[in-house]
């Protein structure tokens, strides 16, 4: 597992030492869920986020786009620690969330993850039963104490990721015997299920085909409500479908930040205009 | 960078922010459990400097008391003897002969066996022979002895020549026949006349063909007459050990072979090379160093084993005459630690006892040493394909 | 074979005076299809012989064994005379004597001492103690007469079975002309046949070989290997988990690995010195006992766990331990939730096949003591036992002919035991292979 995670992080594309770019656009919101000022995250030696500092609103849906390298998926990983769990990454800066640092000693990370949930580009259900997929997580932070409670909250997350439905007759089957949408959904209700207050998602459609990313789509439109979500996507039409605010990155820099209309229709950087127009990717 | 007001709503960062008591307690419990493991780990680790250490410690006071030269320069082993004399000499070189006598049969048996099933079999025969060699592997090597011993010794004392002069037929005849044929199309490949050159092909293989029969012939006849004395020799022990290195040999080559991949073998026979080629100048290249570590950990196997040679090699500790001698019987270390032990146990303290145990030291070490060079070797070779 | 950079190669069009590619090529082909013909030859032959090789040694062993299966028994009508028995203590009885007494009466004509000698010397010593417990079972059988099917000496049971020729001459023979006689009187009168040999499955070993079994052994290979498990088991597997997932990555994890596997690479006969030196001389327990034969062997199959149960760990996809860990587990619960339950069937597996290894040992048990002649049956792991490989040895080193069968048949029921775990193991691998 060490040794695969450390492959992961030699990937990283090699970037050359140079000053972090000026951001583009308004990084502030009104009422913020995080706020995340001058984070840089190195693999080893090598710097993969350059100071970037960025907002995150309640109940909005903000999208992260970029050619690949540019190290948005590293950034969406920091929001949640999911770092910690690579070999010889070192992430600085100021991640606030609830206004505690979460990179703060004092922090515990196991609840933190509670309350920022996170779904995976591949699906990744347990192999367990639906059922114990979403009931697991509840149990060990002790929101289920007993079975009629794991049962609630099996529901009422089932209903919320839209997959009731379709599985309430069979939740004692596996969850990887589902087709890969349904298994995204049942991740995502997998995250929801601890009552998270954010909702990170790394290219949770890539791995899917179009109907069911278009059902995924509009569940991110309706988890909106109760729920902040970040969303990382290749794809520039599913992050104008399902965004209100985008953060495009280059290179490991934070280029242009704004609301999703602005970017697509009027992007004030050049690098924005070029990637959205198709001029590389 | 404006700061914006933040609405600190203190109640819901206690949710994961921890009081430094807990932070405390958890890292405590963290502690413990992380750390039984790792002490666990350690101790299996610790386990082999243990085992060097205890052999050592009673090794040492062998060497103390007469010295090194005598161990590994004089034949002369009688530690029943009043002063006992105890030169390993010949009982060091009785483990090298059978392990390299085994080496000789196994690694090319091993060796192209592998090939076999990683590249020239069909899927379906491949199913059926890997557990054949996999159950040579997993016979007790009690089981070996005794068949070295009640069932093959008396066969070799009985038939021994008949068996060596048709096993130098099996073995050498088609080596030779094949030699022929390639010097004969050596020699004559330099000349460009097609037909010519045919009919000198011709003449010139039957011309060796005939020399190579009468060679076999000739060769097989004076084995015929080889009278063995006794079944229980180097040569029984050998082959007996070459049968128990052998699936060591074959599955660590054949993981080495598949271990170089479609890609390499995919590149050759686009080229328009037939599989012979593929393997020899392809693959084997590529897989030298783990098919090397393969005959090193093939080699440790059959120097370490006891049982068999302690039943069937004779036990008689001397150097063979000529030294080439395999109907001659040997007596390898771990048969002398083996048996001797009841005996020296008796008088612990005394160069008897300390003796075996430096015997034990020589085999550690010896295979300490292979292990390590195998170990290099394999990762040299994964670091090699992989591209780092 | 690259003398073809000599010749010229042209385009399609080339003239008749160079040639073509293909025909270079297709000249050469002829001789590279042959050697490749070669190449699988050898190939399959070394397979081949390795086939062979099994095959001889399966079957000669196979021959050898089966007839141990089998033992000579004689009926013997047994008058239990109270006039000879203690009604009180039967257990004191002289039982020789009546069972010398039943002989006489069906051979009235022997009369001298000497032949009186050879006649008894056709039948076991264990019949004695078997009429003992038979009376002390029932001793409301004293004062009838019991038929009772008493073993024959091994020799007779070589004669039954073939191994003793009768055309070899009278003084090469084990038996005489005489014995040869009586025997066949026996048969004539149906009083001797081959039964199912139940003794070699119940009892322990002995110096005579009709009244040799392995049941001691099996049950020392029990509780040695039970020891070896409880041991090995649970380290292997504490030591496997934190080198896969929790041991970072320096030079102390760099030295726990390489130490493992150079414990792998010490020769067998060294454990046995190790036991020696650590387990009896320096702590002093017991020789010969399954307690400390389950220790050495311990130390023997660790690198098989470990490495089986690492390779397990490593077949669970990190997708999963990224998944646990993102809705808030910690570490241990990830591992112990998640990954432990999938990589158990492999940890499994290797652990079984550890054992099977572990059953054939020798060497280091023969240097820890097992070498004794052991008759009882250990009832715990600190009674002196042997081993099945090492009743192995201690047979084939016999010179009775019938030892010799006794160790191909013994040989064979260690093979089942192998058989059986290894089997056991592919089951599984295959049965949990399919899990996800």
């Amino acid at each position: 597992m060490q040794e695969v995670l450390k492959k992961k992080s030699l990937e990283k594309r090699v970037l050359a030492p140079r000053e972090s770019r000026k951001t583009i656009g308004n990084i502030n919101v009104q009422n913020p869920r995080m706020v995340c000022r001058n984070v840089d995250v190195y693999y080893d030696d090598k710097q993969a986020i350059r100071k970037v500092s960025i907002d995150i609103g309640r109940n909005e849906v903000l999208a992260m786009i970029g050619p690949s390298g540019c190290g948005k998926s590293t950034f969406l990983r920091c929001l949640n620690r999911m770092n910690d769990t690579i070999d010889g990454c070192r992430v600085t800066g100021k991640i606030l969330f609830d206004g505690k640092d979460i990179y703060d000693s004092s922090v515990d990370v196991v609840p933190l993850r509670a309350q920022i949930g996170m779904v995976f580009q591949k699906p990744n259900p347990f192999p367990k039963s639906i059922y114990e997929n979403v009931s697991w997580a509840p149990k060990i932070h002790g929101l289920a104490e007993s079975k009629a409670e794991a049962d609630e909250i099996v529901e009422s997350s089932l209903h919320k990721a839209g997959l009731w439905d379709e599985v309430k007759d069979r939740l004692d089957q596996p969850g990887t015997g589902l087709s890969g949408g349904q298994q995204q959904r049942l991740c995502i209700a997998r995250a929801i299920a601890v009552s998270p207050e954010v909702i990170l998602m790394d290219e949770p459609c890539s791995a899917l085909d179009p109907i069911a990313t278009a059902k995924i789509e509009d569940l991110i439109d309706e988890l909106r409500e109760q729920y902040t979500i970040v969303i990382v996507t290749h794809s520039m039409q599913q992050a104008s479908r399902v965004s209100q605010r985008t953060a495009f990155f280059h290179l490991g820099d934070l280029i242009e930040v704004g609301s999703t209309d602005t970017i697509f229709t009027k992007p004030s950087h050049q690098l924005t205009e070029d990637y959205i127009t198709g001029r590389y990717g | 960078m404006a700061e914006t007001t933040v609405i600190d709503d203190g109640k819901k960062s206690e949710a994961f922010v921890l009081s430094p008591e807990k932070l405390r307690r958890q890292r405590i419990a963290k502690f413990i459990g992380e750390g039984f493991l790792l002490v666990v780990a350690s101790f299996v680790a610790v386990v082999v400097l243990f085992i060097f250490y205890f052999v050592a410690v009673d090794a040492i006071p062998f060497f103390q008391q007469r010295g090194f030269a005598e161990f590994f320069t004089s034949t002369s082993w009688y530690p029943a003897d009043e002063p006992g004399e105890f030169g390993a000499l010949a009982i060091i070189y009785g483990s090298g002969m059978v392990t390299i006598g085994s080496a000789l049969i196994a690694v090319p048996l091993g060796i192209s066996a592998a090939i076999c099933l990683s590249d020239v079999l069909p899927f379906s025969v491949r199913q059926y022979a890997k557990p054949v060699i996999e159950m040579l592997a997993a016979i007790p090597s009690v089981a070996y002895g005794f068949f070295a011993l009640v069932i093959f010794a008396p066969l070799l004392q009985n038939y021994g020549g008949p068996i060596l002069m048709w096993a130098w037929w099996l073995i050498a005849g088609p080596f030779v026949l094949l030699a022929v044929i390639v010097v004969g199309d050596v020699l004559t490949s330099g000349n460009d006349d097609s037909s010519k050159r045919k009919t000198m092909r011709a003449v010139l293989t039957g011309v060796l063909s005939i020399i190579a029969v009468v060679f076999l012939y000739w060769a097989g006849s004076a084995l015929n007459a080889i009278q063995i004395l006794s079944g229980t020799n180097a040569l029984n022990v050998s082959l007996i050990l070459s049968f128990m290195a052998l699936p060591t040999i074959v599955s660590v080559s054949e993981d080495s072979l598949q271990a170089v991949g479609r890609e390499l073998r995919e590149g050759s026979y686009a080229l328009g090379a037939t599989r012979a080629e593929t393997l020899v100048k392809t693959v084997l290249p590529a897989a030298s160093s783990g098919i090397l570590a393969a005959v090193i950990l093939g080699i440790m196997r059959a120097i370490g084993e006891t049982m068999v040679v302690w039943m069937a090699s004779g036990n008689s500790s001397h150097i063979p005459d000529p030294w080439y001698n395999y109907l001659d019987s040997i007596r390898t270390l771990t048969a002398t630690i083996a048996g001797d032990m009841g005996e020296a146990d008796q008088v612990t303290g005394s160069a008897r006892y300390h003796v075996l145990f430096a015997m034990g030291l020589l085999l550690l070490v010896f295979s300490f040493f292979s292990n390590l060079i195998s170990e290099r070797i394999v990762v040299r070779q994964r670091k090699i394909l992989s591209g780092e | 074979m690259s003398s073809s950079k000599n010749k010229s190669i042209a385009g399609a069009s080339g003239s008749s005076r160079r040639e073509r590619t293909i025909d270079i090529v297709n000249r050469r082909l002829a001789k590279r299809y042959r050697i490749e013909k070669r190449f699988r030859f050898y190939g399959l032959c070394s397979i081949i012989v390795s086939m062979v090789f099994l095959a001889v040694l399966l079957t000669s062993i196979v021959s050898n064994g089966y007839s141990a299966f089998f033992q000579t028994y004689v009926r013997l009508d047994i008058t239990l005379d109270s006039a000879m028995l203690d009604r009180e203590n039967p257990g004191k009885s002289n039982f020789q004597a009546i069972i010398k007494q039943s002989i006489n009466k069906l051979y009235p004509e022997v009369e001298d001492r000497k032949s009186k000698r050879e006649l008894y010397a056709l039948f076991s010593s264990g019949a004695a103690f078997q009429l003992r417990d038979l009376v002390m079972r029932h001793p409301d059988l004293i004062g009838t007469t019991v038929s009772l099917w008493v073993p024959a000496d091994d020799d007779v049971d070589m004669l039954m079975k073939g191994y003793i020729k009768r055309s070899v001459a009278e003084n090469e023979r084990r038996l005489s002309d005489r014995q040869l006689g009586w025997i066949d009187r026996l048969a004539d009168q149906d009083r001797i046949e081959k039964r199912f040999n139940v003794t070699f499955f119940t009892a322990g070993d002995s110096r005579e070989p009709e009244l040799a079994g392995i049941w001691g052994a099996v049950k020392g290979s029990f509780f040695t290997l039970l020891v070896t498990l409880v041991l090995s088991f649970p380290i292997g597997l504490a030591a496997a988990v934190y080198l896969e997932e929790f041991a970072p990555k320096n030079l102390a994890t760099d030295f726990i690995e390489v130490n493992i596997n150079n414990l792998a690479a010490v020769p067998s006969i060294v454990f046995g010195l190790l036991g020696l030196a650590v387990f009896l001389n320096f702590f002093g327990m017991p020789r010969s006992t399954p307690l400390v034969g389950g220790l050495v062997l311990m130390l023997m199959t660790l690198p098989t766990i470990i490495i089986a149960s690492r390779a397990a760990l490593k077949a669970v996809p990190p997708s999963i331990r990224e998944a646990a860990l993102g809705v808030g587990s910690s570490k241990m619960q990830m591992v112990s939730s998640h990954v432990l339950p999938l990589a158990l069937p492999g940890m499994l597996t290797g652990t079984i096949i550890g054992m099977a290894q572990a059953l054939g040992e020798t060497a280091p048990l023969l240097m820890i003591g097992m070498v004794a002649f052991i008759v009882d049956i250990p009832g715990g792991f600190t009674d002196p036992a042997a081993v099945m490989p090492v009743q192995i040895y201690l047979w084939a080193d016999s010179p009775e002919r019938a030892f010799l069968e006794r160790t191909s048949a013994a040989i064979l029921v260690l093979l089942a035991f192998l058989v059986l775990m290894n089997a056991a193991a592919v089951i599984m691998r295959k049965r949990f292979e399919k899990r996800w």
